[in-house]
This record gives structure tokens, C-alpha cells and sequence, in this order.
């Protein structure tokens, strides 16, 4: 017969004679919580073979239904030969045999008597345990070691006290520890020398895996030691016979009983957190062959605070993992994509920052003037290109260098006109039909009429960094094709995509009131530039009836000039701004300042032309020779928002000095040396706001928000002229040369502005 | 070949080589020597036989244990079970029973192992009343009893 583990072990305890045990005449469970006093466990031949029936012949499974047909089943089980029985509960885990232990007598027997109760000095063995304290017998120990339920409410997975010798959940330490200070309240009557001989922890009820400096008792155990105490206490008092022996020989079996279990508390905490450690390692092993790696594991299970991860051994049984399961996975998946998240993030950065870096590089050798290059795609637009795309949404792990984005470096020319025909294409389909005349020459994004805004969806960051005001209008090519936005789809895209301008049809129509019924103009033909070049002066009616009306009160009469692109500003107040107050199926009537008092408008302009310092120190203006600013790429900086790149121009001193310095250039001019940052066009033409008759004041308040009108800056058009005529200027320092250069719209040699242009050419033809 | 003669009286005729997976067969072969004499195997049924010759068929061959070797000794206190050990050992607990018995009878340590195993397992994980439920037993404590255990032993039943 084969000799087993089981076989051995039994030798080893002593129990050579392993013949067909029958324990059915076994003393109940109490046994298993003392000292095993009954182990009368009856020889029986050699032979080892199925034990069904007990002394008197009959099955002791027949409430089973199998004995009439013979059917053997695994209920026989506690009747097979012992030293396979012991072969089978050595392979089970402590929690598991105290499972079967208590699934009916005959199993409790088994693993309660001689000799199977060998099995649990092997388990303790087995799992390095420590030795049982005073008053357990190894069952009761590994009970007390692998079982979880609290000793007082039986709530599971409560912690082991080892100083205590007890295994109590957090509610229960709560309500029955008791501090020194306690007992003094609950027993007022009893010394409190009786506390040195009640075993106590340091460890409190909020903090088990902490200790302290102060000591806690179990009030179970301090009513137990009190009992005593006062009995021998009394007997001593009424001086019985040996009392003040019993009472020392108590204090002096107490104390011992202390030390020992004070000795073993340390070495069996220690044990604890050593299974403790195992036990997570187990379950993050568990997590790990379920695919999820171990970084995204560890730190959701490690930083648990949770009892079924706390207590108990590394034996983590089906159930108890499901349980983990359903509680963690959720934040491993969260923590994994998290982690997979940030290294997306990390391997697009490092990658966008190649193609950037690429990008600025070409652009560093590109001849073109500034004026063409801040038509070109911002640097993040490049990274929504589908075949930048597919490089960046490459694996993390896989390396990306500047070579595999050469194809794109190569393709630079052709990226940027398929970007520009693309925007134009993209803006001129937002405008109605019916705006613009068929085969329009102007090309539609060139008509006055032709109002964008600025779009709404920008990120927080962006609306706070761009100059503009809300409601600003775009409206030209040149503004249009410089000012470019940009935003996050959602809050988790890594990078800025761009927001084109949005065609606003209200201010549209309120542009061809200004074109047609103000200026005297034809909507369909008359540019942005030739409404620029007009340079009237309007005011708002609407607004203008309460400042008459204020003044027949007394107060200041003033009036608010505005350029026409600030009056469609001012028209986008009145209807779209929270406190509108006109609705949109109307029109904020304007007119010209001519209009309402001549005078005003030179006064106007007198006031316009005196430079603002803080104006000039606005980062108003390109050099329009070199891309020096260009490079200032916040995306490069590390900043996140790629789409300040191109926005960072500089003030006009600076500018002026840089052309005079770098390139040589006496007198720097603007539109051939250097250029207007379009992006700033609001904050250079906000309303005046001037006192109608001389010697009045307007508000402080009002005079330190104005902004001023640089219009000797501007070229001067005639309205009815072709746009080629536009050269011909009124400006005091240009002359034809320079006018050439300055129009970038006809100068444009890049095939899609050609296209806008190329319309309009062909219009003077 | 050896004739092996069944506790139902059915007669097999085994390969050595198959046979010799078992430590109590091949001692009685080296004991008794060639003969024609059939082995009785009094504590073996014929159908669980064919079920254990089925097994040393399929490790014919394959090195056997050392006598004084316990595979439960060398340490693999795992669980686990080689698949078709699995799949050979996906039978009714009554064989499964059975062939435990006889595999330690006929001394086939390996075999022994893997039965054991089987039932471990099947154990593992398991709350007192799920083990009631598997095999097959009633839970025969009394109320009070049973609160006495529990109170003694603060035990979990549900883990």
C-alpha cells in the first residue's frame, strides 16, 4: 500500500497503528476548545480499506441514501484510511479544514481527535504560525489564527489582538477597551493595581496596526480579574486559612500568564504582517494572472484599507477574490488606463515635439514673408493631419524619430496650400449664398459683408490670453486667414484642434447697412479693405438717445465714435450680450458721425492719433522679414496649449529696433517691413467715447478704457475702385513700392490665397 | 503479461510494463517470479480496474516514482493537476471514491496524489454548507451545538 505524507506524518505523532479508525464514538465539539483528554482512538487490522459502518455493523452514513445499493460517495470520506484522509487535509489551507471541520460530527471528530488532529500542528508548521499561546490547543490556535470572525458580534474579517489573545472587529474594540481613565469611572470601587495582572495591548481601536503609548484592557477581561481579585481580596480581609498565599499565588500565576502572552505577541504580529504581505502579494498575483499588470494592481491593493485585505492568510479562496474582484477592478481598469493614458500623453508629446520641432526648423529656412507664414498652419494643426495621426497614435513602447515624419517634413508646401484652400473653403461655405453674387469678384471672404466671429468654444486659458474683446468680429481675408483659434474637443484630447471663425448673419446684415444705407456702397463688391479704407466714423442711435436724454438730466452729453468694425461689435452688445436689448430680427441703427456733428469727427481724430503708450507696448506687430517671434513656441516651452503659438508678436519699439538693427532697415514700413498682428484688431479699434461739446469731460472711467485709432497706420482706399487700385494710398509715408508689398492679399503667392486673389484679378480684368 | 483477477471475478490480462506502475503488483512480481497464476485483487472491482489500467496505460513508459519517494513529500502542496489528469479524474465521486482506494491499495503513489488532489480541490474555497452540498451530508450538529462551536471558535462560515 502506498505510504503516504499522511502515513508518515502519522508516524512521526506517534500513531503507527493507522488502521480503520472509527470515531463515531468520538466526545462531541467541545473537544476541540480543550485539551484533547480522550484520545482513545481504537486499532483495527492493517489492512486499509473503506471504512461504512461502525461497531455495531451499521452505516453511520445512512441517513445518506447510498448504503442500500452500496453507492460509496465522498461523504465516506472521514472513513477512508487515515493516512489518506491526512494526505487530503494537508493539501487544504487552515481556513479550508476549519471549514470541513464544522461541516458535520464526523468530520469534526476526524480533525478533532488523535490522530488526525496532528494536521493542525503541520498546518502551524507549515505556515511558520506561532506557537499557541497558554490555554489553546492547536486547533483552537489555527482557529484563532485563520478564522475572521469577531469574538463578540461575529462580524467577519475582524483583526487578531495577540496581546489580547483575541480576535475582535473595530466596532467592538471601540465599545469594550477600556483605557486606565475608564476604569477608574467603571469600577470606582476597585484598586487600580488589579490592571497589572489584565492582559493589555497598545494597539487601539482606530489604529491595529499601530501601536501606542497607552495600554488597553478588554473589559470582559478586567470584570474577570476583578471577580477574583475581590474574592481573594475578601477572604484575605476575613483572614481565611492560606487567603494571602491564594492571593499571591493568583498575582504570580497572572503575571506569568502576561508575560507569555506578552513574549509571543510581538514575534506573532510579526508573523501577521508577514502573512498580512503575503496575502497581498497573492491577490495582486491573482490580479495579474488575470492580465492586469502589476503597476496598475499594487497600488489599488496595497493602499487598501480594506479587511479582507488585511486579514487573513495568502490562501485567497475563489469567493474571497470575487469579492476583491468586484470591489477593485473597476479602479484597476480606472488606474491601468489612467497609466496608459499618461504614457499616451507622454509618447504624443514627445512625438509632436519632433514634428514641431521640424516644422519651425523648415520654417526657419523658408523665404517666404511673415505676412504669407501666419497664414500657415499653427504648429497643432499639424498634428490633426491623418497622417501625422497615424505616428503619433503609435504605440507608446514604439520609438518615433524624425525620420519617420520626413515623408510629412517633405510634404510641407503642399500641407500648407491644402490647409489654407481648405479654410478657405471651410469659411466662404459658412456665408449664404444669396450674400455674395455668383463667380463674386471680390471673392466672398474679402466682402465687407461678410462677418465672422470669433469662435465661442475656446478653452478658459485661450478666451484669457486673446486680446480681443467678446463679440469681436472678423471680417477680411487678412483677418481671417491670420487669426487663427483653437480649442480641446474635451476636457481629455492632448492636443488643441483648431476653431474656425463663425459666420454670424445678424452683424452680416448690420455690415450692409453700414456698406449700402450709411456709406452709400455696393454690398457685393465692396471689400473689408475698402470699408477700412473708407475710415467713416459712426455712432450708435440707440445708444446716443440716452446719452441726449442724460443730458437733459444734467448729466455728461457725450457721444461714442466707433469704426465700422467696432460699430458691428457694439451691434453685437446690443443683441447677443447677456444684457441685450435688441432682439436679432432687428438692426441697431448707426450713422455717420458726420452725420450727427462734423466737428465731432475731427475731434475724434485728433484724439485717435495721440498714441497710447500702452497701445505701442501691446504685441501688436510682426517683423515681417524673419520669424524670430514664430519660434517662441509655447508648444516647444513646454507650455500645454499649443495654440498661443504665432501669437506672441512684439510691441512696435521693439519691432522698429529689431528691423533697424538685424536688418539694416532706417525706416521701417509697415506692410513691407513690418505687420499689424490682425489678432489685436479689436483692442486697436475700440470705441472713443468723446464729450459732445468742447470743454466737457467724459467719465475717467470711461477715458482710461478707450483704445485709439493708429490711422496713419492704415492705408486709405478708394471705395469704388478695384482692389489692384488700392496702392494707391493716402497713407503720409507710403508710396506705390511699398503699397505692392504691403497688400498681402494681391501679393500672395501661395496657390490658395492666389485662388482669393486670382478672383479678384480676374474681376479687374 | 499478468493476469489480474478482479474482487467481481473478471480476469485481465495487463502488460508488465502497465501493470508495474504499481508498487504492490511489481513487489509481488519480484517476490513471486513468473506465473500463471492470476494476482487476485479482492479490494478492486473490475470496472474501477479498467479505470486504473487506463491510467498506467497512458504513463506507460514514463519513468516511475521512486519507491521511497512521496509525491505529496517533494513539496507540491499546489493544487494543481496536469490536464489529463484532470480530465481522467472527471468522474462521479463514487469512482473517484474508488480509485482512491484502490491506488493506494495497489500502491500507485502518483495516482494517489492526483485523487487526493482531486478532492482538495474540489474542497477549496468552500463554506461548510457548500461542502454539505457536495458531498452529499447532512449537517448533523444541533442548534446548540453548533452555537457552542461557534461561540468557542468564533467560526467563519462564510469566507
Amino acid at each position: 500500500m502506498a505510504r503516504t505524507r499522511g502515513q508518515k506524518a502519522l508516524d512521526e505523532a506517534g500513531n503507527a497503528e493507522i488502521g480503520g479508525t472509527s470515531l463515531n464514538d468520538a466526545p462531541g465539539p467541545v473537544e476541540l476548545g480543550g485539551a484533547s483528554t480522550h484520545e482513545t482512538y481504537r486499532s483495527e487490522p492493517q489492512r486499509k480499506r473503506a471504512r461504512v459502518t461502525n461497531e455495531a455493523g451499521k452505516s453511520i452514513f445512512s441517513n445518506r441514501g447510498r448504503s442500500e445499493r452500496g453507492r460509496k460517495d465522498l461523504s465516506l470520506l472521514p472513513e477512508l484510511p487515515l493516512d489518506i484522509l491526512l494526505q487530503i487535509f494537508l493539501m487544504l489551507d487552515p481556513e479550508d479544514l476549519l471549514q470541513v471541520m464544522v461541516a458535520n460530527k464526523d468530520f469534526y471528530r476526524t480533525l478533532a481527535r488523535p490522530p488526525l488532529n496532528i494536521v493542525w500542528k503541520l498546518k502551524r508548521e507549515e505556515y511558520n504560525a506561532p506557537e499557541p499561546a497558554p490555554g489553546f490547543t492547536e486547533a483552537k490556535w489555527m482557529a484563532f489564527l485563520f478564522n475572521s470572525e469577531c469574538c463578540v458580534c461575529g462580524a467577519l474579517h475582524a483583526g487578531v489582538e495577540f496581546f489580547l489573545l483575541k480576535r475582535i472587529c473595530r466596532d467592538c474594540r471601540k465599545k469594550h477597551y477600556l483605557s486606565r481613565e475608564d476604569f477608574g469611572r467603571n469600577f470606582p470601587d476597585s484598586d487600580i493595581a488589579l490592571l497589572d495582572f489584565v492582559p493589555c495591548t497598545y494597539y487601539g481601536a482606530e489604529s491595529e496596526m499601530w501601536g501606542g503609548n497607552e495600554p488597553y484592557y478588554w473589559e470582559h477581561d478586567v470584570q474577570e480579574t476583578e471577580t477574583a481579585w475581590k474574592s481573594l481580596q475578601k477572604d484575605v480581609s476575613s483572614k481565611k486559612r492560606g487567603a494571602p498565599k491564594r492571593l499571591e499565588a493568583f498575582k504570580k500565576e497572572r503575571r506569568e500568564f502576561i508575560d507569555k502572552i506578552e513574549e509571543a505577541a510581538d514575534s506573532s504580529n510579526e508573523w501577521a504582517s508577514y502573512l498580512r504581505e503575503e496575502r497581498v502579494e497573492t491577490i495582486i498575483r491573482r490580479f495579474v494572472s488575470l492580465g492586469y499588470f502589476q503597476e496598475d494592481v499594487r497600488p489599488q491593493i496595497e493602499n487598501s484599507r480594506h479587511f479582507i485585505i488585511l486579514h487573513g492568510s495568502a490562501n485567497i479562496s475563489d469567493r474571497v477574490f470575487e469579492t476583491l474582484k468586484q470591489k477593485y477592478e473597476k479602479s484597476i481598469i480606472k488606474g491601468r488606463d489612467e497609466r496608459l493614458r499618461r504614457l499616451k500623453i507622454k509618447a504624443t508629446y514627445t512625438r509632436c515635439n519632433i514634428l514641431a520641432k521640424a516644422w519651425h526648423s523648415w520654417l526657419s529656412l523658408s523665404t517666404a514673408p511673415t505676412s504669407e507664414t501666419l497664414t500657415y498652419p499653427r504648429t497643432h494643426d499639424l498634428f490633426h493631419l491623418p497622417e501625422v495621426k497615424a505616428i503619433l497614435d503609435l504605440d507608446p513602447s514604439i520609438s518615433v524619430t524624425t525620420e519617420d515624419f520626413q515623408p510629412i517634413i517633405d510634404d510641407f508646401p503642399n500641407i500648407i496650400s491644402r490647409f489654407i484652400a481648405q479654410r478657405i473653403q471651410d469659411l466662404t461655405n459658412q456665408i449664404p449664398r444669396s450674400n455674395y453674387k455668383r463667380d463674386s469678384k471680390p471673392h466672398p471672404l474679402k466682402l465687407a459683408t461678410s462677418v465672422f466671429c470669433k469662435p465661442t468654444n475656446l478653452s478658459p486659458k485661450r478666451q484669457h490670453n486673446y486680446p480681443g474683446e467678446e463679440g469681436e468680429v472678423l471680417i477680411g481675408w487678412d483677418m481671417l486667414s491670420t487669426c487663427h483659434f483653437s480649442a480641446s474637443e474635451n476636457d481629455k484630447d492632448v492636443l488643441q484642434s483648431s476653431r474656425l471663425p463663425v459666420y454670424n448673419d445678424v452683424l452680416s446684415q448690420h455690415a450692409r447697412m453700414l456698406v449700402e444705407d450709411v456709406c452709400g456702397f455696393d454690398t457685393y463688391t465692396t471689400t473689408a479693405k475698402q470699408m477700412d479704407a473708407h475710415d467713416e466714423r459712426f455712432y450708435c442711435e440707440l445708444c446716443q438717445e440716452t446719452n441726449d436724454f442724460t443730458r437733459v438730466f444734467g448729466g455728461p452729453w457725450k457721444i461714442e465714435s466707433f469704426t465700422w468694425r467696432s460699430a458691428l461689435t457694439h451691434a453685437w452688445w446690443h443683441i447677443f450680450a447677456e444684457d441685450a436689448d435688441v432682439d436679432e430680427e432687428s438692426l441697431v441703427p448707426f450713422n455717420t458721425l458726420d452725420a450727427y456733428d462734423s466737428e465731432l469727427r475731427e475731434r475724434v481724430r485728433a484724439k485717435e492719433t495721440q498714441k497710447s503708450g500702452w497701445l505701442e507696448a501691446l504685441p501688436m506687430w510682426y517683423c515681417n522679414h524673419c520669424r524670430e517671434d514664430l519660434f517662441n513656441d509655447p508648444f516647444l516651452n513646454g507650455y500645454e496649449d499649443p495654440s498661443e503659438l504665432y501669437g506672441q508678436s512684439g510691441d512696435l519699439p521693439l519691432i522698429l529696433k529689431h528691423l533697424k538693427k538685424h536688418h539694416k532697415i532706417r525706416e521701417p514700413k509697415e506692410r513691407v517691413d513690418y505687420l499689424f498682428n490682425q489678432m489685436c484688431r479689436s483692442s486697436r479699434e475700440q470705441r472713443v467715447t468723446m464729450a459732445v461739446e468742447e470743454g466737457e469731460s467724459v467719465d475717467e472711467e470711461e477715458e482710461y478704457d478707450e483704445e485709439w485709432y493708429t490711422s496713419d497706420d492704415e492705408e486709405k482706399e478708394d471705395v469704388g475702385d478695384d482692389e489692384d487700385e488700392d496702392s494707391e494710398e493716402d497713407g503720409e509715408d507710403e508710396d506705390d513700392e511699398e503699397n505692392d508689398v504691403q497688400d498681402g492679399e494681391d501679393e500672395d503667392d501661395d496657390d490658395a490665397s492666389a485662388d482669393i486673389d486670382g478672383e479678384e484679378s480676374g474681376g479687374d480684368d | 503479461m499478468v493476469l489480474l483477477l478482479t474482487s467481481d471475478n473478471e480476469m485481465f490480462s495487463v502488460a508488465e510494463d502497465v501493470i508495474k506502475r504499481s508498487a504492490y503488483i511489481k513487489n509481488m512480481l519480484e517476490d513471486v517470479g513468473e506465473s500463471d497464476l492470476p494476482i487476485p485483487l479482492p479490494n478492486v472491482e473490475s470496472n474501477v480496474l479498467v479505470k486504473i489500467l487506463e491510467y498506467c496505460e497512458h504513463y506507460r513508459g514514463e519513468p516511475l516514482p521512486a519507491s521511497d519517494v512521496d509525491p505529496a513529500e517533494i513539496g507540491d502542496r499546489s493544487l494543481d493537476i496536469a490536464d489529463w489528469d484532470q480530465k481522467y479524474m472527471a468522474v462521479d465521486q463514487e469512482m473517484l471514491f474508488e480509485i482512491i482506494l484502490a491506488a493506494n491499495y495497489l500502491d500507485i503513489k502518483s495516482l494517489l496524489d492526483v485523487g487526493c488532489k482531486t478532492v482538495a480541490k474540489m474542497m477549496k474555497g468552500k463554506s461548510s454548507e457548500e461542502i454539505r452540498t457536495l458531498f452529499n451530508i447532512a449537517n448533523d450538529f444541533t442548534p446548540e451545538e453548533e452555537a457552542q462551536i461557534r461561540k468557542e471558535n468564533a467560526w467563519a462560515e462564510c469566507r
